[in-house]
């Protein structure tokens, strides 16, 4: 698990308010929940809009021209930094 | 008509063979429809109750046999619905693939695109939702990859006919159907593959086999069937610098999306949703207003559910019975009259009661699920069901059982992760269906006079308690896991399309008619048996109609049998008898009751229980009634969706759950009232 929740720019999609635009930096998920969130669009380097993420709620995002509905447990997985 | 094949293998027809593959949501099933028309038949495919359908396409010279495969977004295995569609493709052979691409989430829709095309199989693309995007360039697609490319507006016959058209054309010109489609760059992932591809194909021409594609895809994607990956790729892989297949999966999807990025050109916001769209959304989504709203929707779907199906069941019911006496009065052999009309008629007629709201209840959640509706409600329910280790998708099931649990049961068939859709399913039948209210009501209405209403109110209130008292059981001990990580595609708001819906329907209810009800109608065959026979032997169909002749029939006497074990809740045969009845259905413990106690209506009911057993008693019952075995229909439905062992242990476990609640009952009953 990565520890760190705050570094620099970098952090996790569930830290990242609602309305901000991302780039997916890192995923520490096994192999088919990695092998899952690839094939919905979710990799390294893509771009994404949070679009809703309110506390214990699943987390709305767009990314690739769709909307996704994004679980915590598995948005906590997700490293993001700013969309540079 | 064929009906449904264990195998899904098209028949040996000489048609060529052609696949529907695509996201889900993307209009296949509308596309499917238009090229076959009625000619369909379910394929169940074996080990999985996922269903899908096969039909025909004729023209002038060639038959197409058609498969609509369930949608996916890819070829890995990572739910339950995918591995049919990757497993399908890479064990049958294909003719042609036409991938159905929604063109508004082109973007994510053409990595299932690409991996298809690494398959070598011929193959076109149909863009669907053409009119939301018009300015569209299909010239890009076309020249990158290489294939036709089809705008459709799926919801337009006419539009649809340019697919037809393009068949008939593909049937002209053969060579098409051997042309497979060009083997796209990946950057260094291209050499790595295409070496696995040739050494597979040096071991295939061992084994005169011609796919080797399929074969290497197959193990990357690690599709069923393929998961054990051959030393020799491992081999290679390392030498290229790869450590594990999941790292090639991995690398490959990430190129393949970068190739999309790079050379498609697909703008980032290229479609926008509507501004009453983001106001639906921003009122769905919020738990203040979504999850009342929620609650009106399915009390309006359940009110409109029973009010509109009440006056057609009561028809059909009544047609039935009608056309029941009329066998019996003109067929003169009195064994074979009522062998046609109690047994063969009644069993159709007891179909028929659930039929109506079944069809109803089924287009109503097509509906909701099409219009998008169905994943705001998941959205806003997540939360309080992961605190059962159960996620937002097992809502849908566990709401249809207070209507009827055969449907809802066959409905967890939608839930990705198995041990949480075998939890859904099991603990379904303890949430009081509409068939066992007539019970409630009759014994509250008995005993508890004025407070007869709070008496029926805990029915639900226990139920309820029960099954989230077994879902967090089942989940801690035989049927592990966290809830399934939600990870969802929130589909735009809008109307659905009628005909999806109806076909969607159409297709549950058929699967509802072969599987459950075939097996009903055999179980009523074999309780009418038993109601017509006793110790003595043939007593004939006259036993069911009074008292006294229902005391001869074997029903009667394995009612008297059980009596011993429920001795200590003080019942007697004739109560244990009508729970024998309620296997069948829980609607016949009533009506089974007034023949036993031989009363004409349900206010004579009432008075004769009200005279013979006392509160603690009646509501000793109420509970078995509520919690003891899911009704016959249910059993099926489980067996079909969770297997035998399963749908088994759920009468073992209900049973005995009904006991000891039923006797803690009893107990402390006898504390309060003495």
């Amino acid at each position: 698990m990565i520890e760190t929740l705050y570094l620099d720019n970098q952090t996790f999609i569930t830290q990242t308010p609602t309305n901000t635009f991302v780039r997916i930096i890192g995923i520490d998920a096994g192999g088919l929940e990695k092998t899952h969130l690839a094939q919905m669009g979710l990799v390294i380097g893509t771009p994404v809009r949070v679009l809703r993420n309110r506390q214990n709620e699943p987390i709305l995002i767009t990314l690739r021209n769709s909307k996704l509905i994004l679980g915590r447990k598995l948005a906590s997985k997700i490293q993001v930094s700013d969309n540079q | 008509m064929k009906s449904c094949c264990k195998n899904p293998e098209v028949s040996d027809s000489k048609g060529k063979t052609v696949a529907l593959v695509g996201n889900p949501n993307v209009g296949k099933t509308l596309i499917f429809n238009h090229l076959t028309g009625t000619s369909q038949r379910v394929a169940n495919f074996p080990g999985v109750t996922v269903t899908s359908v096969i039909g025909e396409m004729h023209s002038d010279v060639e038959k197409f046999q058609i498969i609509d495969l369930p949608g996916s977004y890819g070829l890995a295995s990572t739910k339950k619905e995918e591995p049919v569609t990757s497993k399908y493709i890479l064990e049958n052979h294909i003719d042609l693939i036409i991938n159905i691409v929604d063109v508004t989430r082109i973007e994510r829709n053409l990595l299932l695109t690409i991996q298809l095309m690494e398959l070598g199989i011929p193959m076109i693309i149909v863009l669907t939702r053409y009119d939301k995007l018009p300015d569209f360039d299909t010239n890009i697609l076309k020249r990158v990859l290489n294939l036709p490319v089809l705008p459709i507006n799926a919801t337009k016959g006419r539009s649809l006919n340019t697919l037809t058209l393009e068949l008939e054309r593909i049937e002209r010109s053969p060579d098409r159907l051997s042309t497979s489609p060009k083997k796209l760059e990946f950057g260094e992932l291209r050499n790595v593959l295409d070496k696995l591809y040739s050494v597979q194909r040096d071991q295939e021409e061992e084994h005169n086999s011609k796919h080797p594609e399929k074969v290497v895809m197959g193990h990357i994607f690690g599709v069923p069937g393929f998961e054990n990956t051959p030393e020799w790729m491992k081999n290679l892989l390392n030498k290229e610098g790869i450590q594990k297949v999941d790292d090639l999966r991995l690398d490959l999807i990430s190129q393949m999306y970068e190739f999309i990025e790079s050379n498609l050109l697909i703008t980032p916001e290229a479609y926008q949703e509507s501004e009453l769209e983001s106001l639906a959304d921003k009122i769905l989504l919020d738990g203040k207003t979504g999850i009342p709203i929620f609650f009106i929707v399915m009390t309006l779907v359940f009110w409109v559910t029973f009010f509109i199906s009440a006056p057609i069941t009561n028809l059909l019911d009544s047609l039935l019975i009608n056309f029941g006496e009329w066998v019996r009065n003109i067929v003169s052999n009195e064994l074979m009259a009522s062998f046609l009309a109690d047994g063969v008629i009644g069993g159709i007629g007891f179909v028929m009661v659930f039929l109506p709201q079944i069809a109803i209840l089924f287009l109503f959640l097509a509906v909701l699920d099409h219009s998008g509706y169905m994943s705001r409600v998941i959205f806003v329910m997540d939360r309080y069901l992961n605190r059962l280790n159960i996620s937002g998708r097992s809502l849908a099931p566990m709401l249809l059982g207070f209507g009827c649990n055969v449907p809802a049961v066959l409905s967890t068939s939608n839930i990705p992760d198995e041990n949480e859709r075998i939890t859904v399913a099991l603990v379904n039948p303890f949430l009081p269906c509409s068939a066992r209210f007539p019970v409630f009501v009759v014994f509250a209405a008995a005993v508890f006079g004025k407070y007869a209403a709070f008496a029926v109110a805990s029915m639900y209130f226990i139920g309820i308690l029960i099954a989230i008292f077994m879902m967090l059981v089942l989940r801690k001990t035989v049927l592990p896991g966290e809830s399934t990580s939600l990870l969802l595609e929130l589909n735009e708001l809008s109307m659905p399309p009628l005909k999806t819906v109806l076909y969607q329907s159409f297709r549950q209810i058929r699967k509802f008619i072969e599987g459950a009800a075939s097996w009903m109608g055999m179980g009523i065959l074999f309780i009418w048996l038993l109601s017509i026979t006793g110790p003595s032997g043939y007593i004939g169909p006259s036993a069911l109609g009074s008292s006294s002749g229902i005391k001869s029939t074997w029903i009667y006497f394995l009612g008297n049998l059980l009596e011993p074990l429920f001795a200590p809740f003080h019942w007697d045969a004739r109560l244990i008898t009508a729970l024998l009845f309620g296997f069948v259905a829980k609607e016949i413990v009533v009506g089974s009751l007034g023949i036993i106690f031989g009363t004409r209506g349900s206010d004579a009911l009432i008075t004769q229980i009200g005279l013979n057993f006392t509160p603690v008693i009646a509501y000793s019952y109420m509970l078995f009634v509520l919690i003891y075995v899911p009704c016959l229909g249910t059993y099926f439905a489980l067996r079909r969706e969770v297997g035998s062992k399963w749908a088994n242990l759920s009468i073992v476990f209900g049973i005995l759950i009904a006991w000891i609640v039923a006797f803690i009952t009893t107990i402390i009953g006898g504390m309060i009232f003495g």
